[in-house]
């Protein structure tokens, strides 16, 4: 009794003693957000400012980074030797920063119970080495949506279960109604998670080990099986002018009979009354089926400032921040208390994608030099489909790529 | 002394910036661009092999198939603005509206408007039969690569237009006079006349386009980032690729320091060509 | 010599005697080809910035979408940052010309009207540091403006814009009109017994106030036009000028056309204006140096 009362006492000189030194020194830390969309330009800023409400002594300076150049902004501020103290990252961007030694590590400040807030498959997403190095926020599933009308026309029950099925489908839309089956992104820096999603389907890998397995038999036969697609008219016309962003108002506007993609494609089709379901992954006969999902991460960077950055690291990851964020951003919860929310249980863009959440999910592997990794798919991916290469000449010369890239 | 200030700000601005450059080229450098060691020509040698030929052939045509058309088309639009014609004042203005529109937006309206399924440009080709059906502008370097040289052209053609209708206006009446009434006229005197008696600003003019062509990186960065596979990559996006997607500072530095060599070099060969020409400023 | 003025229709009367009708006709289809090319992406970007957000998809296809929507731009107003983007616009352009005259002015004098060592050296240092892609520089220079704690400033921007992409220009336009200024002008005043410095000043500027005004709108324009210094130095939207603004409008999920390309067109009007009003100056400017 006495000595928890010694301890409770010590705990509270030292809370006091350090709020006390705080309020002598104000402490500024700064925040890089990146600009999911417009509305983040408001809301970061206003979160940032209810923060600093309920922590007098602490000042953040907010800076939105638009994504496309938010990698080469960090990197010359880290270059600069001014690294922010906090920021959203892309998650394929946190190992190579790990490896500089410039993230802390979370463990000795996450709780059991904060991280049990947590869905667990959205908190080991953004593990490194087994080491929680970030937060994640902003996750997307990603799912096969389909056009009911085109269905109907062409004929077709339901949607596919096996690539094959997709396929077949895909060119029966095609022929029946003279729109595209299957949308196909072969331009820019998705082209090669948009391969992966067929990739895996085949039983294919990223990588073994340190080693990559970009020409394995899996690989190539999935690659082969998109180039067919493209040239039995199962795709949009022109795939390596087709970026994701460029293809979903043509799927909005009812053209497309298929595409993947996150939640937010799903109001957007809504809106032009195109009747839509939206179903898992297929996958080929024999491989386990798994949806593909995506998170960034919320790090702290190493400095003099991590108590104030871990206060507000916890505040941006309190129930209001996140389901305001998850809301406007069309963003699927990372957290519990916010995923149970009506709101995202019963809205019919998020519920399919809550229940993918619960099944099994699939994370791009976080590794050292991915972008350079996913830079050598891009390139090999877009030489096949634009029939440059053929898909073994393609992914034969990618291989060492991303090899190399592993072990830089 | 009425220099310095000029090379100072000049200096801090650009001269620190590209020796920093000339660090990295030969040096081992990390992902943030901070230089860890000498490496020798390294980089020079990893650059090679990871598809800088196709970049520099890409390149070449890029440059000289905006330089060329943009020089020669500028040339007939800065005379015709030169005669009296009537609306003189409108058609000036409307022939300087690409240079009003920042580059960044010209090129974000580009990847609307050739886009595959909903451009407006395959629209208007479609109304007019000029084509049977919609057309991936984008979709390869084969056409890519001309639509961006098209698009590129047009916004270049504003300021060289200026720039010469300047140097044609400063040339005396009474010598176009005298020419008339030697019989010389029409394109003629167009050419024979006209073209010498502005030399000046045709070289001015052919090195700086060369220079800011040779540079240029919102048009293709934006619309399609060098690709299909760098089927439409110059030196400029290739360079950024490969640093800030591929964090090979030290491979950018290589090509940035190559590729300023040769614009240099030809730079150089072509002032030598036009020192002797009276009242040249070099 | 300096601008004689003649009667008009003398003018038209003495040309007309120098081109032919064909030459005029010439003229007058290429003129037309041109500007009908020129009209075309802004009739597109007028169109779809009039697209209602609910359509938008479908209205894309056509040319002119079936219900349009003047509103849109009072929503664009309200919900983004436009005013914001463009008052930076301004501040970075104007800041950026007034200090490449500012330095321009009198080094376009002393490499033109002075025995200044290595003269034609340092106008082809000033053209040579065109030869470097911008997006190149601003991996170094970001050393530089942090050295300096420039980096989320206008100053910034103002120093990168000024010294790269401003004060070449204005030099080489500067120093080459004021090479042709006749010798006799400044051995006259030669003869009063004047200082370089009162030379520069109370002669060559006001001859040549009409091509530093053109220089002056060239800087305008290239620091306006910036994407690779702003894309890196203004992170923060206080700092950012439009058309940046408007490239960031490119968010990862699902591109706005018609917001997009109604900022676009707010983003070229300012540009379209200057050279309205300044028209008959620029080119009159320009009929100044036809002495030689």
């Amino acid at each position: 009794m006495a000595a928890g009362l010694a301890v409770m006492l010590a705990g509270c000189g030292t809370a006091a003693s350090t709020s006390a030194s705080a309020k002598n020194h104000p402490v500024t830390i700064t925040f890089d957000a990146m600009e999911y969309s417009a509305a983040a330009n408001k809301f970061f800023p206003k979160f940032a400012q209810e923060f600093e409400k309920l922590h007098p002594n602490i000042k953040v300076k907010v800076r939105v980074i638009n994504w496309a150049a938010g990698q080469q902004v960090l990197n010359t501020e880290i270059g600069g030797g001014n690294p922010p103290d906090v920021a959203i990252i892309g998650t394929r961007w946190l190992p190579g920063y790990v490896k500089d030694g410039l993230i802390q590590p979370l463990t000795s400040f996450m709780t059991p119970s904060f991280a049990h807030e947590f869905y667990s498959a959205a908190l080991n997403s953004v593990k490194y080495n087994g080491v929680q190095y970030s937060l994640p926020e902003a996750m997307s599933v990603r799912l096969l949506i389909y056009n009911k009308n085109l269905f109907k026309k062409a004929g077709i029950a339901g949607p596919p279960k096996t690539w094959t099925q997709l396929a077949a489908d895909a060119i029966a839309i095609h022929k029946k109604t003279g729109q595209s089956g299957y949308a196909l992104v072969g331009s820019q820096v998705e082209t090669s998670l948009d391969y992966w999603y067929t990739m895996w389907g085949f039983g294919g890998n990223i990588l073994k080990g340190t080693k990559g397995t970009a020409n394995s038999p899996a690989d190539v036969k999935a690659l082969q099986f998109l180039v067919n697609l493209i040239h039995s008219g199962g795709t949009q016309p022109s795939v390596t002018a087709s970026t994701r962003s460029g293809l979903e108002p043509v799927f909005a506007s009812g053209k497309i009979g298929m595409m993947i993609d996150g939640p937010w494609l799903v109001p957007l089709a809504l809106a032009n009354k195109i009747p839509i379901g939206v179903a898992n992954i297929p996958s080929q006969p024999g491989v386990a089926a798994a949806n593909p999902a995506i998170t960034d991460s919320f790090v702290m960077f190493k400095n003099s400032h991590e108590k104030a950055s871990w206060e507000f690291a916890k505040f941006m990851f309190t129930k209001s921040v996140r389901a305001y964020f998850d809301k406007a951003e069309g963003m699927l919860p990372t957290m519990s208390l916010d995923g149970s929310e009506p709101y995202f249980r019963n809205s019919p863009e998020f519920s399919p994608y809550l229940k993918a959440l619960a099944g099994s999910t699939r994370f791009e592997p976080v590794v050292p030099g991915f972008q350079s990794v996913s830079l050598a798919y891009t390139n090999a991916v877009e030489a096949a489909y634009s029939g440059a290469l053929s898909p073994q000449a393609a992914l034969n010369q990618a291989e060492p790529k991303v090899t190399a890239a592993l072990k830089k | 002394m009425y220099l310095l200030p000029a090379i100072a700000l000049i200096g801090l601005a650009v001269g620190y910036p590209i020796v920093h450059i000339v660090e990295m080229a030969f040096g081992n450098v990390n992902t943030f661009g901070t230089i860890m060691g000498p490496n020798g020509f390294q980089n020079f040698i990893g650059l090679w092999q990871s598809g800088f030929p196709i970049v520099i052939r890409n390149t070449a045509v890029w440059t000289l198939g905006i330089l060329i058309p943009t020089v020669v088309l500028s040339m007939a639009l800065a005379y015709s603005l030169s005669l009296p014609i009537r609306l003189q004042p409108l058609f000036r203005t409307l022939s300087i509206v690409p240079w009003a529109i920042p580059l960044t937006i010209v090129a974000i309206w580009g990847s609307m408007a050739f886009n595959a399924l909903y451009g407006q440009v395959n629209t208007v080709l479609l109304d007019l039969h000029l084509i049977s059906h919609r057309v991936g502008w984008l979709a390869t370097g084969k056409t890519s690569l001309p639509v961006m040289i098209l698009i590129g052209i047009w916004v270049s053609v504003p300021f060289t237009t200026l720039t010469l209708l300047g140097g044609i206006q400063a040339i005396p009446r009474d010598i176009l006079e005298a020419s008339s009434i030697d019989g010389a006229r029409g394109f003629e005197r167009f050419a024979r006349i006209v073209v010498p008696l502005i030399r000046n600003s045709l070289q001015l003019v052919v090195l700086i386009n060369l220079a800011y062509i040779f540079n240029s990186f919102p048009i293709i960065w934006v619309m399609t980032q060098g690709g299909p596979a760098y089927s439409s990559a110059t030196v400029t996006t290739f360079v950024y690729q490969l640093a800030f997607t591929d964090g090979q500072f030290g491979f950018a530095g290589a090509a940035a320091l190559l590729a300023f060599l040769v614009l240099i070099g030809v730079a150089l060969g072509y002032v030598a060509l036009y020192r002797k020409s009276e009242g040249s400023l070099l | 010599m300096i601008g004689t003025p003649r009667p008009r229709t003398d003018v038209r009367l003495r040309q007309s005697r120098v081109h032919s009708p064909g030459e005029l006709w010439a003229a007058y289809i290429l003129l037309g080809i041109f500007c009908l090319i020129t009209l075309f992406p802004l009739f597109v970007m007028v169109s779809v910035s009039l697209i209602p957000s609910q359509t938008l998809a479908p209205s894309l296809y056509h040319l002119w979408p079936a219900h349009p929507r003047l509103a849109n731009y009072i929503t664009m107003w309200h919900d983004l940052p436009i005013a914001h983007f463009l008052m930076n616009s301004l501040i970075i352009a104007l800041g950026s010309t007034v200090v490449a005259l500012a330095v321009g002015i009198p080094a376009g004098f002393a490499l033109s009207r002075t025995k200044v060592f290595g003269r034609r050296i340092w106008l082809f240092l000033f053209l040579a540091t065109q030869m470097f892609s911008p997006s190149m520089i601003i991996v170094s220079a970001y050393h530089v403006m942090s050295v300096l704690h420039l980096t989320d400033s206008y100053f910034g921007l103002i120093f990168l814009d000024s010294g790269f992409y401003c004060l070449p220009f204005v030099v080489w336009i500067i120093a080459g009109f004021m090479r042709q200024i006749p010798q006799e002008l400044e051995e006259a005043v030669d003869i009063d017994g004047a200082s370089s410095w009162q030379k520069l000043w109370r002669i060559f500027t006001p001859i040549a106030a009409p091509v530093i005004a053109v220089a002056g709108v060239y800087a305008f324009i290239a620091s306006w036009n910036d994407f690779a210094f702003a894309l890196t130095l203004a992170t923060s939207q206080s700092l950012m000028p439009l058309p940046i603004g408007v490239y960031s409008f490119i968010g990862a999920y699902s591109i706005q056309w018609n917001y997009l390309m109604g900022a676009s067109l707010v983003a070229t009007i300012p540009i379209l204006v200057l050279f309205l009003v300044l028209q008959r100056r620029l080119t009159s400017g320009i009929m100044a140096g036809t002495i030689r």
